[in-house]
């Protein structure tokens, strides 16, 4: 169980420091999918960074089953939004390095189970090509592969598919969904996409902004949101855009 | 693909043909003024002709020079290349470090190193100690100058990707930032291999007594000019040899760049 509480981070911007994370609580249970959605700006990226230990909280801290998270855990992975691939180092080098760096099998196994990963990614092909020689949907199925391979307890993920066409989109979220209910761990998914966060999560952790709450959070019933036509999804969809409308008054009022 | 492939193989024809074509160019107009026409002061140009056999008659002791000129060169690089890449990924990684260093280094790299040599021959006990110093000096700043710059401006996402890994600081320095900085870190080297060689040039005009650089001077001194263009014909085949295998191995350690993944 990761557990956030009372977290408030600020930033100095033109000497003058910004409250970006005020006072914030969360949960995430262990196999667990939850999204954290809202607009650009509202401190997401930053709560999720102090969540994987890669920033420090300035109040409050981060618990990963009751032990204070300073720094990053093992077991912990993270998928950039901007892939942050190592450019030097095949597709098949990216994923079997992670693996070495935490001494996971003897050398011949982890080529192998790096194999597996990027074949379950469509990716057997291009094992031995450099990075810029993919496309941006090859380069975020390698990012996941290489945070697959290291069999992570949380997957963090920031805006994974943020800079992708809707086909390869859609593609991802459903090998994501496909990965997730086989394997035993908790993802937390940043995105600002209403409808990939209802398809998705279990939970939709709504954030406001200036400075970044949560404002709500909603349980996501996932037998009835497979169809993203259905009724239900436009439902949950309902909810959440009343949710931002709540916060958008909020923040009128707070700028009046 | 083959479009592409056709076309770099023609353009490559082509400048080999227009290369040899101004090459033999330059020889036809010096043949013609110094034994043609005679324009020239036959005793300060010499023939090419002249010049050729000198050279062929001189390459025993051409090529012992060269010996000890490479020598020097290579110590004096390789010590470079040993010390200023790690100091420089390792000062450019501690942010209070690099902020102590980075203006002395400014300061220190902004000496032109030929000015070094006079003195280091006075302190050290050997010709060749002095001129590896003054060698090393020339080739160590805008080596470390280059590391020292990519390294603090590297990709922090990059970093962070380590990081989640819980990667050791020893590994993060050489197996994560050394790559991804290489790209500059090659163009300070290269910029370090063509200080070497002036360093090297001068040193030997200075004190030595063997050496492409001695033996330009030399001749110089006895007025021998035709002896004097073959060294210096010479220098500039060496350094255009010793480069094409540098860039050689820039292409191969960047071949995950795009700009080299076609050959
Ligand atoms: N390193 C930093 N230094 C200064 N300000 C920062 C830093 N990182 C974030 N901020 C500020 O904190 C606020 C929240 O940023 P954050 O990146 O967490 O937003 P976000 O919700 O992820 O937005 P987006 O959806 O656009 O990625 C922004 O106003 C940003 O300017
Ligand atoms: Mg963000």
């Amino acid at each position: 169980m990761l557990e956030v509480k009372h977290v408030s981070k600020s930033f100095s911007k033109d000497g003058q420091s910004q409250l970006v994370l005020s006072d914030l609580n969360l949960a995430v249970g262990a196999r667990e999918f939850v999204c954290l959605l809202g607009p650009s700006g509202c401190g997401k990226s930053t709560l999720l960074r102090i969540m994987a230990g890669l920033d420090s909280a300035e109040s409050g801290g981060v618990y990963l089953d009751d032990k204070l998270v300073n720094e990053p855990q093992p077991k912990c992975a993270f998928v950039f939004q901007d892939y942050a691939l190592f450019p030097w180092k095949t597709v098949l080098e990216n994923v079997v390095y992670g693996m070495d760096v935490h001494g996971m099998y003897d050398k011949k196994t982890r080529v192998e189970k790096a194999k597996e990963y990027l074949k379950l990614m469509h990716l057997e092909k291009y094992e031995n090509s450099y990075i810029h020689e993919l496309s941006g949907g090859m380069r975020q199925r390698t990012a996941i592969a290489r945070s697959l391979a290291l069999e992570p307890e949380i997957l963090f993920m920031d805006e994974p598919f943020g800079a992708l066409d809707n086909f390869t989109r859609m593609e991802l979220q459903e090998l994501l969904l496909d990965i997730y209910s086989k394997n035993k761990l908790s993802v937390v998914f940043v995105t600002h996409d209403i409808s990939e966060a209802i398809y998705l999560g279990d939970r939709v952790v709504v954030m406001n902004a200036h400075p970044g709450t949560v404002h709500s959070i909603l349980d996501i019933n996932k037998g009835l949101v497979r169809d993203r036509t259905s009724e239900d999804f436009h439902l949950y969809e309902d909810k959440i855009m009343q949710a931002f409308q709540l916060v958008r008054k909020q923040e009128v009022e707070y700028y009046i | 693909m083959i479009y592409k492939f056709n076309f770099t193989k023609s353009a490559k024809t082509q400048q080999v043909v227009d290369v040899t074509a101004i090459f033999l160019g330059i020889l036809v107009v010096w043949e013609v003024l110094t034994v043609q026409l005679e324009v020239l002061d036959a005793f300060l140009f010499p023939s090419p002709q002249q010049v050729l056999e000198l050279f062929i008659g001189d390459l025993p002791t051409i090529f012992r020079g060269l010996g000890s000129s490479l020598v020097l060169l290579s110590a004096a690089y390789t010590l470079a290349l040993a010390t200023a890449i790690p100091l420089g990924l390792f000062v450019g990684w501690r942010r209070r470090l690099f902020n102590a260093v980075h203006p002395i280094s400014k300061i220190m790299s902004a000496v032109p190193p030929i000015v070094y040599i006079p003195y280091a021959i006075a302190i050290l006990p050997t010709f060749q100690l002095a001129s590896i110093l003054v060698i090393f000096v020339g080739a160590f700043w805008p080596i470390f100058v280059s590391t020292l710059n990519a390294t603090v401006q590297i990709d922090k996402t990059l970093i962070d990707s380590a990081r989640m890994l819980r990667i050791k600081e020893r590994r993060l320095l050489f197996e994560i930032i050394l790559p991804a900085i290489m790209p500059q870190v090659l163009t300070g080297c290269s910029v370090g291999l063509i200080f070497s060689f002036i360093l090297l040039a001068s040193a030997e005009m200075i004190g030595a007594t063997s050496g492409i650089g001695w033996y330009v001077k030399y001749y110089s001194d006895f007025g021998d000019y035709g002896k004097v263009i073959v060294g210096i014909l010479f220098i500039g085949l060496v350094v255009t040899a010793v480069m094409a295998v540098f860039d050689r191995i820039q292409r191969h350690l960047l071949r995950w760049q795009a700009k080299y993944s076609a050959d």
